[in-house]
């Protein structure tokens, strides 16, 4: 199998959600001497993008986190040959990402957090039920770019500013979004948080240019 | 957001509420447009109790519904704590905290595994269901004690109390991966969601609400719906028509599939916080579906929990001048669960706006009708 011939079916194992055809994939990749880095890049997420694309017309939140699941599949094993230091040289940032404390509702969060890792993002995920101040500790110990603040009740607007305001006393560098279910751009606004996404994948883009 | 400078009076009331939302249905002249704050968990402001406490004991819940309906006055009460009733039925271990609804203890599903599925009949029974019986006491008490009352049922449907019982991620990767099993689970808790069902009915409930959350564009794709919930959900909804309750549903995400909510379940009245599938505008929703069903809502939830009374009343009234001559009537209320933290004189503010901007109301020609002078 050629070079490309192997890149089309890492993307395509992404668009068609099948976990065994990355994994057949990513070793084909390996064994053809294919930089892991570029059959991540230039395979397993173009598939990725493409479905991210498709999101809410062809694609729904169960079709994502089989393509997210089924990149991590194929990426587990291109990653272990990829020397940890030009992973890090390719990394686009440091985010920490929690459900707030009161609210238990993760599907969201863990959508943003596959599709972020997936971007190449490094991740810290502190779960659901977190207290803002865990936000802070956390942000301050990775030198984090980026906080992402989810959240379904709406009862809990009020924790993205108290976690804006501790970082604001704290001098974080890193940019706060916040999204959820009832989470618009004017709540996001209103709460100072520096960024909100309507999707997953939107979260992504805005989380790119937040941090230009 | 819409300013009202100077209030005008409140209108007479004549009707019972159980009149008034039954009148709407049949296309009678009103008193007034009838109003659904969906107060539930909220109610436990007025005791002064925390939610635990509240969503525990069922004879407080209980009084704080009644006393909330007398004090607010409006028509119609869905008498559940939260959403984890059923779930307690087939023994997850349910956590109250202190300041929100009560959830199942996500670190310790009751379905560990796809193969459990298999067995999740097996999981209920009534000797150990506290929670469900307590509910059934809930809605017959309140049945005696405000017997002009429109009470509701609810249960929370198949899916969604699967997803209650395992762990929502890993019930979506079975969706896929074991679309059997969750099939055959799905048959057996829908045998049990009626048989409770049937129960609420005897007890005295005159809707029955179902949450149809899964058919909504944010969730799934129409073909999934349809392959998955749609045929027990169409099961349930032919049983609670064939008691002759009211069947209504609630969604709550974004871009409901209200074209096939109509054409599959065929619900009464839907009660929606964001626009359906394909729909940009209000208006746009009420001529595509105003001709096929009762709308509740469109009051968000956000609004009840953060604005003043003024701004509720102003939306109301605003409300009440978009959706008020929908075809097949409109009931005014919230677009989801009353938030619990919300103050409650924002219900207050609901039902007063119906008082004064919704009196003389008939579905399809909206408030005044018949006044002199009415527009």
């Amino acid at each position: 199998m050629s070079r490309e011939e192997i890149l089309e079916k890492l993307k395509n194992s992404i668009i068609d959600c099948d976990e065994e055809i990355a994994k057949e994939a990513a070793k084909e990749a390996l064994e053809a001497g294919i930089d892991p880095m570029d059959a991540l890049k230039k395979g397993l997420y173009i598939g990725l993008k493409e479905v991210c694309k498709q999101y809410e017309e062809t694609v729904f939140i169960a079709e994502m986190i089989f393509a997210t699941d089924t990149f991590y599949a194929g990426s587990n094993i291109l990653k272990s040959s990829i020397d940890p230091e030009k992973l890090k040289k390719n990394r686009k940032g440091i985010a920490i990402i929690g459900v707030v404390e009161g609210d238990i509702h993760d599907l969201g969060k863990n959508m943003v957090k596959y599709l972020m890792e997936a971007e190449g993002f490094e991740i810290h995920d502190l779960g659901f039920d977190v207290k803002a101040e865990r936000f802070i500790e956390e942000a301050e110990r990775y030198n984090a770019d980026l906080i992402l603040i989810s959240l379904m009740l709406s009862s809990m607007y009020p924790q993205i500013s108290k976690i804006v305001e501790l970082a604001k006393e704290k001098g974080l560098k890193a940019k706060i979004m916040a999204g959820g279910g009832p989470v618009s751009e004017g709540i996001a606004q209103k709460y100072g948080a520096d960024g909100w996404a309507l999707t997953g994948p939107l979260a992504v883009e805005k989380a790119l240019d937040l941090l230009k | 957001m819409m300013k009202i400078e100077k209030l005008p009076k409140e209108c007479e009331e004549y009707m019972t509420p159980k009149e008034r939302i039954l009148g709407l249905i049949m296309r009678k002249k009103l008193d007034r447009i009838p109003v659904f704050p969906f107060v539930s968990a909220a109610a436990a402001q007025l005791l002064n109790l925390n939610y635990g406490e509240y969503a525990q004991k069922p004879d407080l819940f209980l009084r704080a519904q009644i006393e909330a309906q007398r004090l607010f006055g409006y028509d119609a009460i869905t008498a559940m704590p939260d959403l984890c009733v059923e779930a307690q039925g087939f023994g997850a271990k349910i956590i109250y905290p202190a300041n929100n609804a009560a959830y199942p203890d996500p670190y310790n599903p009751v379905i560990k595994s796809a193969e459990e599925y298999k067995n999740i009949d097996k999981l209920f029974d009534w000797s150990h269901a506290e929670r469900m019986k307590n509910q059934l006491k809930v809605v017959s008490t309140i049945n005696d004690q405000l017997p002009d009352m429109m009470i509701g049922g609810m249960s929370i449907g198949p899916l969604g109390l699967i997803s209650r019982l395992r762990n929502v991620n890993e019930f979506i990767r079975d969706l896929i991966h074991h679309p059997g099993l969750i099939h055959e689970a799905a048959e057996k808790i829908t045998d049990i969601q009626i048989e409770y069902i049937e129960k609420q009915i005897e007890a005295g409930a005159k809707t029955i609400m179902l949450p149809v959350v899964l058919a909504e564009r944010e969730l799934m794709s129409k073909e999934m719906w349809l392959e998955f919930d749609m045929p027990y959900q169409q099961r349930i909804a032919k049983f609670i028509k064939r008691k002759r309750a009211l069947y209504c549903v609630h969604t709550c995400g974004r871009g409901p599939y209200f074209d096939l909510l109509i054409e599959h379940l065929k619900p009464v009245l839907i009660q929606n916080a964001f626009l359906p599938d394909g729909v940009k505008t209000e208006e746009e929703m009420i001529e595509k579906y105003g001709k096929k069903l009762v709308f509740l809502g469109f009051l968000s939830v956000a609004l009840l929990a953060w604005s003043s009374p003024m701004e509720v009343i102003a939306e109301c009234k605003r409300e009440l001048e978009v959706f008020g001559k929908s075809p097949a009537g409109y009931l005014l209320g919230a677009s989801c669960e009353y938030p619990p933290y919300a103050p409650l004189y924002n219900a207050l503010a609901i039902v007063k706006a119906a008082r004064m901007y919704g009196a003389n109301f008939k579905t399809g020609e909206g408030p005044n009708y018949e006044e002199e002078g009415a527009t």
